[in-house]
Parts: structure tokens; sequence; C-alpha cells
């Protein structure tokens, strides 16, 4: 785990697990909800959005994600490849 | 000391997010089985262990202590359906009340992400097994309007029961918490080859490599169509999800035609207890939409009065 911790540190983090992290900071879900899942909800009898960050988010108040965004999971710049050598 | 029969009501992300149905039978089956469930406000992922957990151990603790600390102030203990959700809020629960220094340290952070302070006054429970001791098959008797004749594939899934030494609820190599609970309900477990294996969704692997997943299920799959149950019966919505997405890319990809409905716990249990099949949602899944439970009528009294 200390590894895996390591090499995340170093910005070797795939393109896919950056993007949940993008996720969790934006919605408070690492599986964000979709128009289609909201409709079923409501025909379940229940409320369109579960109450969860994301809901207050939406209501305006967006406290709890900011702070994630700010202070939480803190990933490295994206590394840029290494270009190929012209001449060996 | 929490609130007796209430449970802080833990969702996660893949229940309210692509399977409410789970989340409607949970709250079905537990409101009738006396339990007050109570909203945990403001609540994030858990976060879930095979992701976050790799890119930064200690954030990883603070989001989970974070979701603790909304159940502390509720003063009662977490329910989940999930064991991703369980895995992580079980772990970082354990570990805080009993590491001082990572306590310490979880707390200073917690502070600069709103008004929360890790106390460790609540524990974290997994509807499997409080369904499955709690409750149990001789007490779900009471409560059953029918028993549905079935014969299922029962999937544990991986963080419900291990590691054992911190989950502590019963041996991970021949677990039997399920298969007793639903024989009450009429179900009749079908063993299978490397049942007790992971789906390939967990430990970030579907996120990272759908192929390398695909070729875990894959096996997994072939495993369960050589003993052609119903139904895959789970207790994990990223399992259930697995199942179901999987199902369809191997249909579409690799010539195969399963059409095996995936169900959950909770809504097989809300069904046996009296749910319209409706509210249990299979019309809304990709596999089984047109399943009709086998079973019997047990108790029309007791259904008619719901």
């Amino acid at each position: 785990m200390e590894l895996r911790n390591y090499a995340t540190k170093l910005g070797n983090i795939s393109p896919n697990h950056r993007a949940v992290v993008g996720y969790l900071k934006n919605f408070g879900h690492a599986v964000p909800i979709n128009e289609e899942v909201k409709k079923r909800r409501v025909e379940l009898g229940l409320e369109e959005l579960p109450p969860t960050a994301f809901k207050f988010k939406q209501e305006g108040d967006d406290k709890d994600l900011k702070n994630f965004e700010e202070h939480m999971f803190d990933l490295p710049p994206v590394k840029e490849e290494k270009k190929e050598e012209e001449e060996t | 000391m929490v609130k007796e029969n209430t449970f802080a009501f833990f969702l996660g992300c893949l229940m309210p997010n692509r399977y409410p149905a789970i989340e409607k039978s949970t709250k079905f089956v537990m409101e009738k089985l006396g339990y007050e469930i109570l909203d945990m406000e403001r609540a994030t992922c858990c976060p879930a262990p095979g992701v976050f957990r790799s890119f930064n151990k200690i954030d990883w603790m603070v989001a989970a202590a974070r979701n603790l600390c909304i159940a502390e102030q509720l003063d009662a203990d977490i329910l989940t359906v999930c064991n991703g959700c369980f895995g992580t809020l079980q772990e970082v629960n354990k570990h805080l009340k009993t590491n001082e220094e990572h306590r310490e340290m979880v707390n200073e952070k917690l502070k600069l992400i709103g008004d929360y302070e890790f106390k460790g006054t609540i524990d974290v429970r997994h509807i499997a097994e409080v369904l499955g001791y709690e409750i149990g098959p001789w007490g779900i008797e009471d409560h059953i309007v029918r028993k549905v004749n079935a014969r299922a594939a029962i999937h544990y899934g991986c963080h419900f029961l291990k590691p054992t030494r911190i989950r502590e609820i019963e041996s991970s190599e021949g677990p039997t918490i399920v298969e007793e609970f639903v024989e009450a309900l009429g179900i009749q477990s079908i063993q299978f080859n490397e049942q007790l294996t992971c789906c390939g969704a967990g430990g970030g692997v579907k996120a990272y490599d759908g192929n390398a997943s695909m070729t875990i299920f894959a096996e997994k799959m072939k495993n369960i169509d050589d003993v052609k149950p119903d139904f895959i019966l789970d207790i994990c919505p990223f399992c259930h999800l697995q199942y179901e997405t999987g199902q369809d890319y191997l249909n579409k990809n690799k010539n195969c035609n399963y059409d095996y409905p995936v169900i959950h716990l909770s809504q097989l249990t809300a069904y046996c207890m009296g749910m319209d099949k409706e509210f249990v949602g299979l019309h809304y899944q990709l596999m089984g939409k047109d399943y009709i439970f086998g079973g019997e009528e047990i108790r029309k009294e007791i259904k008619e009065a719901i």
C-alpha cells in the first residue's frame, strides 16, 4: 500500500483513476448520478437526489465539496509523455 | 451509547446512483423489521478502498472518518449494503478507535473540511450480517409473506468477510451466513467452482483495466453457468453492477448468451416481506427483466395488512 501511495505521489496514476478522484471532488461520489436514475428514483418513491453532499451542492451549498477540492487527494500534475529520441 | 434499533443509513455511490431499487428495498426491509433508518446528510463516497486508499491512505481515512462523524452526530450505528463501503468504514472505524496517533492526525485534517471530530462512538454494520445474525433465519419467518422457490448462485464478494481478523464475522473460506438466512426465504444455494473469488470489479481493476476485469468475470460466469441457477444473489451493489454489465459485455463481445437475473439480498428479502415486484426493480436492470419469482404466498393475512 505504501508503494502504491508513493507511486501516486510521483504522478504514476492512470488517467481512469485520476478521473475517479475528479468525480469524488465534483460530485462527492466515485459514480455520479445521471438523469435516467434520477427518474427511476422518483418512480420508486425516493427523492430525486439522495441526501448526500452533491444534493447540497445542487441547492447552492457547496462548502463540503469545495473543502474536498482544496484539501483532499491532491494529485501531482499529469506527466508529459517522454519524447522518442530521433536517433539512437 | 447509540440509539437502539436505529441505523444511520450509509448510501455509498452505486446504490443511490445506479440501483435505487436496492435502496428502496433496504428501507422497506429495515422499517418492516422495526428499525428506524436515518438519512446521513452530506455523506460522500466511503471512499472506495480499492482506489482511494491506494492513492493516499491518510486522506482515505480522513474522508471515511468524516462519514463516520456524520453517524456519530446522529448517535447511531451505520448500516451499509455494500461490501466496499463496509470494508472502508468498518476498517477505518476500528483502526481509529485503537490507533491514537492516526486518530489525532485524522482529526487535525478533519478540521480543514468542516466541523468534525472522530470520537469512536459507533459501529459499522453490513445488512447481510444484521439479517443473518441479528434477525436470523429463525426471526425472519415471522415477517415473510411469501417464499421464493428458486436455486441461487450466491456471491459473497470480497470485503464482507475479508480480512477476517478485522471483519470478525465468520470464516471467509466456508461462509454459510447468507445461505442459512435465504433458506428461510425458500432459496436453495447452488455451489459452483471458485465461488468465493472476486467478481473482477474491486481493487480498482474495473476502473483501471476493463479488459482484465472482464477476463476475471468471464471465468466467474462460466462457473456459474455450469450450475444453471435461477438467479445470482449478491450482497454488494458493485458486484451487482459487475454481474449486470459483465453479462451484457460478454453477450455482445464474446458470443455468450447470458440472461441471469442479478438480485441483491435486500431486494429478495423485501419481496418475501411483501414489497411489490415493481419496487424490486428488475425491469430497470439489464439482465432477467422478465424474471418471475416462483414460490408461494404463505401469510395472506399479513400481506393484506401491508
